[in-house]
C-alpha cells in the first residue's frame, strides 16, 4: 500500500510543482471564469441574464372582464421590470412588429373572449382561445410570456372550479333548489371572476425555462461558469493524468519501478490515485478561489465536497479508460483534448445547459461534465446533499463501469 | 564461487520473431559477468527478462535461488537495475528521485534517508542534490541513474550499456565506479556492444549474436578458441570500397578471416609477420590508401570476426 501512495504521491509533487500544468488546472479556468463574471456581472454581484423588460404587444378585442384580467395582469407594477408592454389596438399591426423583431410576442385576446371562457366553463359548448404570435428569435422571453399567460388563464379555471363546487354544494345541502341552478350558477360564475380579478397579483419568482428550474430575471453566470469551467479542465487534467502511465512506458520509468519489487496493481493503483487526487485537488482550489475571490457561492460545503468526490472519480474513469485503449502518450493526448472539448460543448460548459436542445442535454449524460454541471448549479440555488445523491449515484456508477473496461485491457497495455 | 544469477533454457519469442534463443549461462557470485554482442543481439532483453520486466516463453532465471517466475518479489529484492535510458523524473530534483527509487525497494526511512547521502557523495553531486534533473548534463543524470540501481544495496548489479552516448570522461569515471562496486563485492552483469568495455572490466564474457550465445568463457578461453591468430588493423582513407578490398585480402595465404567496419578493414591471419607484406602489397595494389596498420594479439573483436564472420562494429548504429 506504501508503494501505491508513493507512486501517487510523486505524481502529486510532478504536477504541482510543473508552471504549465498549473497554468492549464487552475489559472486558466479560473481566468475564464473571472472574465465571464466581470462580463456579465460584476465581482460579488448575481449578474442580470438579460431576461428583462421584454417587449411583449398586446391587443385586447374583447370587452369582458377576462380579457381586461390578461392586460392588466402584464401591466401590473409587480411585472414592471420584466415586462415592457405595448397595447395596440390591431393584430395585424401587433404580428408585424413582432415579425420586425421590435417584440417578443403579440398576445393577441380575440372578441368575446369573456364570453367564451365563461360559456366553455359552464357548458362546455364554446372554445376560448387567446392567441401568442411568438419571435423565434426569442424563445427565452416567448416562454417566459407563455407562462405569464398560462398563469392566468389557470386562475380562471381554478375559480370556474371554486363556483362549480359552491353550486353543487347549495344543492346538496338543501339551501338551492336544483331547478333554480340555472339562474344562480351565472351570479356565482360572475362573483369567481370577479375574484381572479382581484387576486390577479401573480408572483414569477420562478419561471420553468426548458425544464430549468431558475430563476429567470436572475441568471448567475459567474455560478453557472465557475464549476463548469472547472469540470471541463478537470477533463483535461485526469487525461493528462492517464498520458502519464504510457509516458514513463515511454521513458523508461515503468519498467523499473516493474524491475524494483513492486507489484502492478500497486504500480496501476497509484497512478489511478495520483490522477484522482490532481482532480479532487485542482477542483477544491477552483471552488475555493472562485468562492473567496469571485463571491460564487458553490453551496453547502459538505455537499460540494462530495459532488467534487464523484466527478472527479468518474473523469478519471474516463482517463484511465483512454490509457488502457490508446498505443501511445500522443494517442491519449488528442482523443483527451477531443473528449474534452465534446463533452464540455454537449453538456453546457460554454454556453448555458438549458439553452442547448433538449436531445444534447439527454446524450450528455454520458459524461461527467453534465451531472457534475447540474449538480452544482443545483447547489448553488439552494439544493442540499440529498438534492444531488441521483447525479452522485450516476457518477460513482460511470466511473465504476470505465474502471472496469480499463481493467480488461491493461493486461493488453502493460509490459 | 556459487552461482547467484542461473539461465534456464531462456527463450523469448515475439510472435514468429525469437528474439532470444535458448540462452543458458550462470553468473559467479563477485564477479563482473558482460554480454557483449551488436545490437539486436538480444542482450536487453536477457536483462529484462533477469529483472522479471519481460515474461520468458519458456526458460528460467533464478537470482539467489529465486525464481523470477514464480517468486519475483524476493529476486528483485536482490536485484539494482540500471537501464540503458535515463529513467528518472525530470521535473523532480536528484534527492528527491533518489527517495523515491529508494521507497519502490521498500527501504525504511532512516535507512533510506543515509543511503541518499551516501550514494550522492559517491557520485560527487551532493551540492547539486535540490536541483531538477532536466538541468543536469548527461553524464550527471547518468551517475544518478546509476546511483538509483545502488540505493538499496543489491547484491547483483544489472548495468545495460550505461556508457552509450557519453563523453570519455564520464565514461572513464563509470567503468572505474563497476571496478570499485565489483571489489566491494558485489556482481555485476555488464552488457555492452564495446569490446573494450568488455575486455576491460570482465572476469567472464558471453558472446550473444542474433539472440544465441555463441561464446562464453573468460577472455583467455575465448581468445584461444580463435587459436594463436593475429588481427591486421588497416585504418584507410575513408570513401574507399571496403568490402571489395576485404573480399580481396581473403584469397591470399595465411589470411583467414577479414572484415570491415566504418573506415577499417580487420584482418585475422596465422602469423602477422608473413602476412602482413602481400596484405599490404595487395591493397596499394588496388588503389587503396592505407593511413595506418596495427597489429594486435587475438582479442574478442577477433574472436566475434571468427564466430560471426562479421566485425562487432559493423552492427553498432
Amino acid at each position: 500500500m506504501s508503494k501505491l501512495l508513493t507512486i501517487a504521491l510523486k505524481d502529486l509533487r510532478i504536477a504541482f510543482s510543473d508552471t504549465s500544468a498549473l497554468i492549464l488546472m487552475l489559472a486558466t479556468p479560473f481566468a475564464i471564469s473571472l472574465a465571464i463574471t466581470f462580463a456579465f456581472g460584476g465581482l460579488g454581484s448575481q449578474g442580470g441574464s438579460g431576461i428583462e423588460e421584454i417587449p411583449v404587444t398586446l391587443v385586447n378585442q374583447d370587452d369582458g372582464l377576462f380579457g381586461e384580467l390578461l392586460v392588466e395582469t402584464f401591466q401590473s407594477p409587480e411585472l414592471a421590470d420584466l415586462f415592457a408592454p405595448e397595447m395596440l389596438s390591431s393584430p395585424q399591426e401587433a404580428r408585424q412588429r413582432v415579425d420586425a423583431d421590435e417584440s417578443a410576442a403579440a398576445v393577441i385576446i380575440p372578441a368575446g373572449f369573456s364570453d367564451a371562457v365563461f360559456q366553455e366553463l359552464t357548458a362546455g359548448e364554446a372554445s376560448a382561445e387567446v392567441e401568442i404570435y411568438a419571435n423565434p428569435t426569442r424563445p427565452i422571453s416567448v416562454s417566459v410570456v407563455r407562462s405569464i399567460t398560462g398563469s392566468v388563464l389557470g386562475r380562471i379555471n381554478a375559480s370556474y372550479a371554486a363556483g362549480h363546487a359552491a353550486v353543487e354544494g347549495l344543492i346538496a345541502s338543501g339551501l338551492l333548489d336544483p331547478q333554480q341552478a340555472g339562474e344562480v350558477a351565472p351570479q356565482i360564475g360572475q362573483r369567481a371572476g370577479e375574484q381572479v380579478f382581484n387576486a390577479r397579483g401573480i408572483r414569477v419568482e420562478r419561471v420553468q425555462v426548458a425544464g430549468q428550474r431558475e430563476e429567470a430575471s436572475e441568471f448567475n453566470w459567474a455560478g453557472y461558469f465557475a464549476p463548469s469551467m472547472a469540470i471541463m479542465f478537470l477533463m483535461f487534467t485526469v487525461t493528462s493524468g492517464a498520458r502519464t502511465l504510457l509516458a514513463e512506458r515511454d521513458n523508461g520509468t515503468l519498467q523499473r519501478i516493474f524491475a524494483a519489487p513492486t507489484r502492478p496493481w500497486q504500480m496501476i493503483g497509484g497512478k489511478v490515485l495520483g490522477t484522482f487526487l490532481i482532480g479532487v485537488l485542482q477542483m477544491t482550489i477552483l471552488a475555493l478561489a472562485t468562492r473567496f475571490l469571485l463571491g460564487v457561492r458553490w453551496g453547502p460545503p459538505e455537499a460540494v465536497a462530495a459532488l467534487i468526490t464523484a466527478v472527479v472519480f468518474a473523469a478519471t474513469g474516463w482517463g484511465v479508460l483512454l490509457a488502457a485503449y490508446a498505443r501511445s502518450a500522443g494517442q491519449v493526448e488528442v482523443a483527451g483534448t477531443v473528449i474534452s472539448l465534446v463533452f464540455g460543448a454537449a453538456a453546457g460548459n460554454f454556453v448555458p445547459r438549458f439553452n442547448l436542445p433538449a436531445w444534447l442535454q439527454q446524450a450528455s449524460y454520458i459524461s461527467p461534465n453534465a451531472w457534475g454541471l447540474e449538480g452544482f448549479n443545483s447547489l448553488a440555488s439552494g439544493g442540499a446533499l440529498v438534492d444531488i445523491l441521483p447525479a452522485i449515484q450516476a457518477l460513482v456508477i460511470m466511473g465504476a463501469v470505465l474502471f472496469a473496461l480499463s481493467l480488461l485491457a491493461y493486461r493488453r497495455q502493460m509490459v | 564461487m556459487s552461482a547467484v544469477v542461473e539461465l534456464s533454457n531462456l527463450v523469448k519469442k515475439y510472435g514468429e520473431r525469437t528474439v532470444v534463443d535458448n540462452v543458458s549461462f550462470e553468473i559467479r557470485q563477485g564477479e563482473i559477468f558482460s554480454l557483449l554482442g551488436p545490437n539486436g543481439a538480444g542482450k536487453t532483453t536477457i536483462l529484462s527478462m533477469i529483472c522479471g520486466v519481460v515474461q520468458p516463453t519458456s526458460g528460467e532465471a533464478r537470482i539467489g535461488g529465486y525464481s523470477i517466475v514464480r517468486e519475483p518479489m524476493k529476486a528483485k529484492a536482490l536485484l539494482g537495475v540500471v537501464p540503458q535510458e535515463i529513467a528518472l523524473y525530470d521535473t523532480l530534483s536528484a534527492r528527491d528521485n533518489l527517495f523515491f527509487w529508494g521507497r519502490m525497494y521498500g527501504m525504511e526511512s532512516a535507512r533510506l534517508k543515509r543511503r541518499v547521502e551516501e550514494v550522492l557523495e559517491l557520485t560527487g553531486l551532493r551540492d547539486r542534490a535540490k536541483e531538477r534533473i532536466k538541468t543536469f548534463s548527461g553524464g550527471m543524470k547518468r551517475r544518478i541513474n546509476i546511483a538509483a540501481g545502488l540505493l538499496h544495496e543489491p547484491q547483483i548489479l544489472l548495468m545495460d550499456e550505461p556508457t552509450v552516448g557519453i563523453d570519455p570522461q564520464s565514461r572513464r569515471a563509470i567503468l572505474d565506479s563497476v571496478k570499485e562496486l565489483n571489489a566491494a563485492g558485489l556482481t555485476v552483469l555488464y552488457t555492452t556492444h564495446y569490446m573494450e568495455e568488455a575486455q576491460e572490466l570482465s572476469h567472464r564474457v558471453g558472446i550473444l549474436d542474433y539472440g544465441r550465445l555463441i561464446a562464453l568463457g573468460t577472455q583467455a578461453e575465448l581468445t584461444r578458441t580463435v587459436g594463436e591468430h593475429e588481427a591486421l588493423y588497416l585504418q584507410l582513407e575513408d570513401g574507399q570500397m571496403l568490402d571489395q578490398l576485404a573480399a580481396e585480402l581473403r584469397s591470399l595465404p595465411g589470411v583467414l578471416e577479414a572484415s570491415t567496419t566504418d573506415s577499417q578493414v580487420i584482418v585475422i591471419v596465422s602469423e602477422a609477420s608473413s602476412a602482413l607484406p602481400p596484405v599490404l602489397a595487395r591493397t596499394a595494389g588496388l588503389a587503396f590508401k592505407v593511413r595506418s596498420v596495427e597489429i594486435q594479439e587475438p582479442n574478442l573483436e577477433a574472436v566475434f570476426l571468427s564466430l560471426t564472420g562479421r566485425a562487432l562494429r559493423d552492427e553498432v548504429e
